[in-house]
């Protein structure tokens, strides 16, 4: 397929949370920090446990080289982390930036969010369930920008995983307006902005609250 | 009145490059405009012939003594620049480009050339590179095959196979058709400008349009929001095998297949897989008006054919309507023990019209009824009528399933076409039609 190539370039973690925050787009409580020590007091102004994420314009992939790390309950273990980051970098050939210091966001429901560009109608929302049901099912639901609140519900009903959210069994109804929120203000975020790909991933969603925990912001 | 009136009702006509042998399309148009019963003045024009089919044959459109309106032009494709210019300079409003060899054939100057000159005269133009253009309401069929019958159903497509084939199938049935329109290299004329006529068309109910690509992304939403008739597409290229061919044909550039589905949802688009589907459908929407709702009741002669609707309304997320209790015992009284009273509401073989027209009225006092459908699964001769006097009687509408009815299947499925109630000769197609207008999901409660 032709489609029209534009150069496009990976914001840092931290820089797509700058502007995704402009935006108000709820995201965990996080700092940028480039030394251990750094990422101790971090961890401790945030309160444990916390994630660490690797800061590297050189990964795309950051999980998949061992740059997350989960639970990290205490300053050792948030030190030990730390090195850990670092020795696989160096091991990669990667050059490190820094970590992200964030929030741990627990037991909700994970959907993905994201935008992207079509060669016949430009700029599209897509929405899906995370894990298993993009992956294998794809399971997703596409709108087209501009987009209204009634499109985006529609978008989310549309889903056949959407019970997962809707309340299923013993789960209660999980923060949809939450997430009808962040899709409208993203939406928003990309008709203004110079943006050429967006990947809230995962988007963690509980009873009364919803956070974008992962981010991939690509810039033109 | 859209510019395009100009076209679809053309008082008079020249065929160019009208031809006396039977294997050329200079022929074969001009035939079928003749056969087609075409009301307006016809003139062909070629410079080799006096008599083209028994018509006085012209050398050039400015030989022509009378005003042209449209010029149906199949001459080589170097030629057709100064046919358009003689065309322009005789005032013709419109033109027909069947001839092919132009930007599908990687001659972009020579079609450029083209749209400098209807731009110059202010001639609105389908093609070039297509397979013609048919409005039954005028008898205009100004394309291949020969379908004559009107109806409802517009078709828009950039494939004259795909026209040709939706086209015959529908007069086949007794359907027919209000237009169909071959969009070949739209160069001029694209699907927006037919999709915007076709809504203000008295004479079309619904749009079937097949499409490769749209033209022009945010121009196609821009329209499609405007639309009040319902608009069937079949967009192929869902595959990356198909979206390869879709580009060697008609130089689409295609989207992804999951962000056209989301458009149709947004717009309110009715998307469908396949020609079967596609046809179905539009015919259904020809037929039909806007469906209130998904709550269908079955009134079957066959044990076997209301199982089958019953899985299928289930399986594509229509409903089986709800028989108040109070009418159940009432029903359950008056017919014989061997009946199901309920829903599938079951004849057996004491089936005949005057107990579906009982039946049916007695339910259509029943609030939670949208959609009747009678499934005939034998011979029974004078359903038709009774269908259609029923129709007239109630609120909701009658979509006929008829299947296991042989030739009194045939004769009485014409019957209810020519008055426009559609009947699918299965279950599932019926449901399967039914279903996909309803493809827009609502939102959150």
């Amino acid at each position: 397929m032709i489609t029209a190539v534009k150069q496009k370039e990976m914001l840092l973690e931290p820089e797509a949370y700058q502007i995704l925050r402009k935006y108000d787009i709820p995201l965990p409580a996080s700092r940028y920090v480039c030394q251990e020590n750094e990422a101790v007091a971090a961890a401790k102004e945030i309160g444990y446990p916390v994630a660490m994420k690797v800061v590297s314009s050189d990964i795309a992939h950051k999980s998949d080289v061992g740059g997350v790390k989960l639970n990290l309950e205490n300053e050792s273990e948030v030190r030990k982390a730390y090195c850990n980051i670092m020795k696989l970098a160096e091991q990669y050939g990667h050059c490190v930036d820094g970590v992200l210091i964030t929030e741990m966001i627990k037991d909700g429901v994970e959907v993905i969010i994201g935008c992207s560009e079509d060669a016949e109608f430009g700029k599209y929302i897509i929405f899906g369930l995370g894990g298993i049901f993009v992956e294998l099912f794809k399971d997703v639901s596409v709108r087209v920008l501009p987009l209204t609140s009634v499109d985006v519900e529609q978008m989310i009903c549309e889903v056949k995983s959407s019970k997962l959210l809707t309340g299923y069994r013993s789960e209660k109804a999980k923060y949809i307006k939450g997430v009808v929120d962040i899709i409208l203000k993203l939406s928003k975020l990309i008709e203004e902005e110079n943006i050429a790909e967006v990947d809230l991933n995962p988007v963690i969603v509980r009873e009364d609250d919803v956070y974008v925990v992962d981010a991939r912001v690509f810039v033109y | 009145m859209s510019q395009l009136s100009c076209l679809f009702e053309a008082k008079s006509l020249a065929v160019v490059g009208a031809s006396n042998n039977p294997s050329k399309y200079g022929n074969i148009v001009l035939s079928n405009i003749l056969e087609g019963g075409y009301k307006g003045d016809v003139y062909p024009v070629n410079p080799n012939d006096e008599l083209v089919l028994g018509l006085k044959c012209y050398p050039s459109l400015s030989d022509i003594p009378n005003d042209v309106e449209l010029a149906v032009i199949i001459v080589k494709n170097h030629m057709v620049p100064d046919v358009m210019e003689e065309a322009g300079k005789k005032g013709v409003k419109a033109a027909v480009i069947i001839s092919g060899g132009f930007s599908e054939a990687g001659e972009t100057v020579l079609q450029e050339k083209v749209i400098e000159i209807i731009k110059k005269y202010n001639i609105r133009m389908v093609g070039p590179n297509c397979q013609g253009v048919n409005y039954t309401p005028n008898k205009m069929c100004a394309t291949w095959p020969v379908i004559k019958q009107e109806g409802k159903m517009a078709i828009i497509s950039q494939s004259g196979s795909v026209g040709a084939e939706l086209g015959k199938k529908a007069e086949n049935e007794g359907i027919g058709v209000s237009a169909i329109v071959s969009l070949g290299n739209k160069a001029d004329v694209n699907e927006l400008d037919l999709l915007e006529y076709f809504d203000q068309d008295k004479n079309t109910g619904a749009i079937a349009l097949y499409l490769e690509a749209v033209s022009n992304g945010e121009a196609f939403l821009k329209t499609a929001a405007r639309l009040k008739k319902p608009v069937v597409i079949l967009k192929p290229g869902k595959t990356e095998a198909g979206q390869k061919a879709a580009n060697t044909h008609t130089n689409s550039i295609t989207g992804k297949r999951e962000v056209f589905e989301g458009v149709c949802r947004q717009y309110g688009l009715i998307n469908t897989d396949n020609l079967g589907e596609f046809y179905d459908c539009a015919k259904l929407l020809s037929m039909t008006k806007k469906l209130r709702g998904k709550k269908i009741q079955l009134v079957s002669s066959s044990g076997g054919g209301a199982v089958l609707a019953c899985d299928a309304i289930v399986g594509e997320n229509m409903e089986l309507a709800l028989i108040s209790e109070e009418r159940r015992s009432k029903l359950k009284a008056k017919y014989p023990q061997h009946f199901t009273v309920g829903n599938p509401f079951d004849l057996t073989g004491d089936a005949n019209p005057t107990l579906y027209k009982e039946i049916m009225l007695e339910l259509s006092k029943e609030e939670g009824i949208d959609i009747f459908m009678p499934i005939v699964g034998d011979p029974i001769p004078g359903v038709a009528e009774a269908f259609l006097e029923v129709r007239e009687m109630i609120e909701q509408e009658i979509v006929v399933c008829f299947f296991g009815g042989a030739e009194v299947q045939v004769e009485e499925t014409m019957k209810m076409h020519k008055q426009g109630l559609p009947v699918f000769p299965s279950p599932y197609r019926a449901v399967k039609a039914i279903a996909q207008t309803f493809q827009k999901k609502s939102s959150i409660n």
